[in-house]
């Protein structure tokens, strides 16, 4: 498991610094102040080397990834910004966003380094799930865009569904691995779907349809879809029955009919997404925007500075790909797709190698939300399926999100840690030899 | 305006550059250990599980076989060829631990906890308990519960067993 990451970490930092100086040279724009540039790369460095020292077993090639798709972020979010009246500090808001995030993650490493005993409070962990995401309907809450998902406390304004989500995906991991006997193997059947005793299915259910009537009713399109799939996906992985999918396919058709019909805002989505052309000043403007610029990008891109992609509204958070695809090209967007792609090859694999069913199913649980997460946005802003906003993984501007993938990573360090050590604890004398083959 | 173009212009390739140059890197510390996976392991989900849950009500003869089922070494880096394991009782554990009914000492692919031997309906099944290299039926990988017949080939680490009732 043990992966050193020095190289990669290195480029990460390397191209970051090359996209600034791209704009500061080459494009004239104003510098931002350089303590933040050095605050984001000492961070990285000081996470990446207190990582490798406290977890030796740990898979360190995710805070590569991590710091080339923050890095990317923030210099496009810069370029976004440093000319905008209003959001001009955006960029520097979200080195210290990431700064925050590695603070977070190095929390986590330190508290749940032992992070089985997470699963132990999965109750408490679902009940506060749900208590976050019902709190936007307080006066605590706040609607941005028609969407009611963000919290105002004080100094600090954030979004509950994203830190809701992992704790979801904690208590999915717990409680499934506690009962998948008890799912895999049933008598009862329903439509040729063997279905397990309520008493098994009740927490499951009760917390699933929870939280996503919650989200549903905030408009949060995007959480909706991840808080939906990701449950179902892990019923899978804890099971192996083809059937919850299928079953879950289904309520994902009805669900989504039934959500048409009732929300105007959903026909909008759908509408623009069939057809953006027949609105494009309106309906159809971000859509279309959006295409018009990554088709501006052809190959290579525009290069940086050089696109048009400020015209795209929300373009720093929910559309920050087609910048990316618009400046950097075709090669610049494979690129960070491929990036994205091997953090998820590396979050399976850690899911793999994991001793026990709960570890298992953590480190699935939070691959396949980073996974269908970018593939939700990619899609989104491609024009692939209908948009639904949410973040791009570590790259869009917004706190809630990075903090969010920040302990998300951690929780995989701490899981690949534990899953990377196994062999030497099991068997001392043996031990050595025993990470030569496929390390354990 | 001219001057301008050709910094940028080096600016831009050299980023895609080394954008590609991290992946590069990243892929070949990332997924090189895909190459030591064995080439004929098909996973297909749920099915080893389905034919088990099957099998388990459908077939609830030869209790009276019990007594005689045994593994013999095959081949071994560990233990001398022909080494008999008779199995009896419910489950049996094999495994690098001593705490193991078969004790597989000293051999570095085995798992401390590696497969399960369950006696279900007069058949034997054997289940990887979540190894690392994983347990091995006439040289296919085993997913979920694989019943024995007798003849069967086992192999767990380097080591091969053939079951015999």
């Amino acid at each position: 498991m043990t992966q050193r990451a020095s190289i990669p970490m290195a480029l990460a930092l390397i191209i970051t610094t090359l996209g600034f100086a791209t704009l500061i040279f080459v494009q004239e724009a104003k510098s931002p102040p350089l303590i933040y540039g050095a605050y984001y790369a000492g961070t990285m460095i000081l996470l990446y080397l207190g990582v490798r020292i406290w977890l030796p077993h740990a898979d360190t090639l995710l805070l590569a990834i991590v710091t080339l798709l923050t890095g990317v972020g923030l210099v496009m979010i810069y370029r976004l910004t440093y000319e905008v009246p209003g959001v001009e500090n955006l960029a520097t808001t979200q080195a210290v966003w990431i700064l925050v995030g590695s603070g977070a993650l190095t929390l986590t490493v330190l508290l749940f380094r032992d992070y089985q005993k997470l699963f132990a409070y999965k109750y408490l962990l679902a009940l506060a799930a749900v208590v976050l995401v019902a709190m936007t309907f307080t006066p605590l809450g706040y609607e941005v865009n028609g969407a009611r998902l963000w919290l105002n406390l004080g100094p600090v304004n954030l979004q509950p569904s994203e830190f809701a989500r992992i704790a979801l995906v904690i208590f999915f991991a717990g409680y499934l691995a506690d009962t998948r006997d008890l799912w895999a193997a049933t008598s009862r059947s329903f439509m040729g779907v063997q279905l397990p005793a309520l008493k098994y299915f009740g927490p499951v259910a009760l917390v699933w349809a929870a939280s996503l009537g919650l989200l549903v009713f905030e408009k949060d399109l995007g959480s909706s879809l991840l808080f939906f799939a990701v449950p179902l996906l892990m019923l899978y992985a804890a099971t192996g029955r083809i059937a919850y999918i299928i079953l879950g396919t289904l309520l994902f058709a009805v669900g989504s009919y039934a959500t048409y019909l009732l929300f105007p805002h959903v026909q909008l989505r759908v509408s623009a997404w069939l057809d953006p052309w027949s609105d494009p000043d309106d309906a159809g403007f971000q859509i279309t925007q959006s295409i018009f610029n990554i088709a501006d990008g052809g190959l290579t891109g525009t290069g940086l500075g050089e696109g048009f992609s400020q015209t795209i509204p929300e373009v720093q958070t929910d559309f920050i790909f087609s910048t990316i695809a618009s400046e950097l090209g075709l090669l610049g967007a494979t690129a960070l797709i491929l990036a994205f792609l091997i953090f998820v090859y590396r979050g399976m694999k850690i899911a793999l190698l994991a001793e026990d069913d709960g570890s298992k199913l953590l480190a699935f649980g939070l691959t396949a939300m980073f996974a269908l997460q970018t593939l939700v946005i990619v899609g989104g802003v491609t024009k692939a399926i209908p948009l639904t906003g949410i973040t791009l993984p570590f790259v869009s501007y917004g706190g809630s999100s990075v903090v969010g993938n920040f302990i998300i990573t951690g929780l995989l360090l701490v899981v690949s840690e534990n899953a990377g050590k196994q062999p030497v604890e099991e068997d001392k004398e043996a031990g050595e030899y025993a990470t030569e083959k496929v390390t354990a | 305006m001219l001057d301008l173009q050709v910094p940028l212009l080096a600016a831009k390739a050299l980023l895609l550059l080394l954008l590609f140059a991290f992946i590069y890197a990243v892929v070949r510390r990332g997924i090189g250990d895909l190459r030591s996976l064995p080439e004929d392991e098909t996973f297909v989900p749920g099915e080893g599980r389905k034919s088990d849950v099957q099998r388990d009500g459908a077939t609830p003869y030869a209790d009276s076989l019990n007594g005689s089922s045994k593994l013999v070494v095959e081949d071994s880096d560990i233990l001398a060829p022909s080494t008999p394991f008779h199995v009896s009782g419910d489950t049996t554990n094999i495994g690098r631990s001593s705490s193991s009914d078969i004790v597989l000492k000293n051999d570095d692919y085995v798992s401390g906890s590696h497969a399960m031997l369950t006696r279900h309906g007069g058949l034997l099944y054997v289940e990887d308990s979540g190894s690392t290299n994983g347990t091995y039926v006439n040289d296919r990988k085993t997913v979920g519960a694989t019943p024995l017949r007798s003849g069967d080939r086992l192999r767990v680490g380097s080591t091969t067993f053939r079951y015999s009732e």
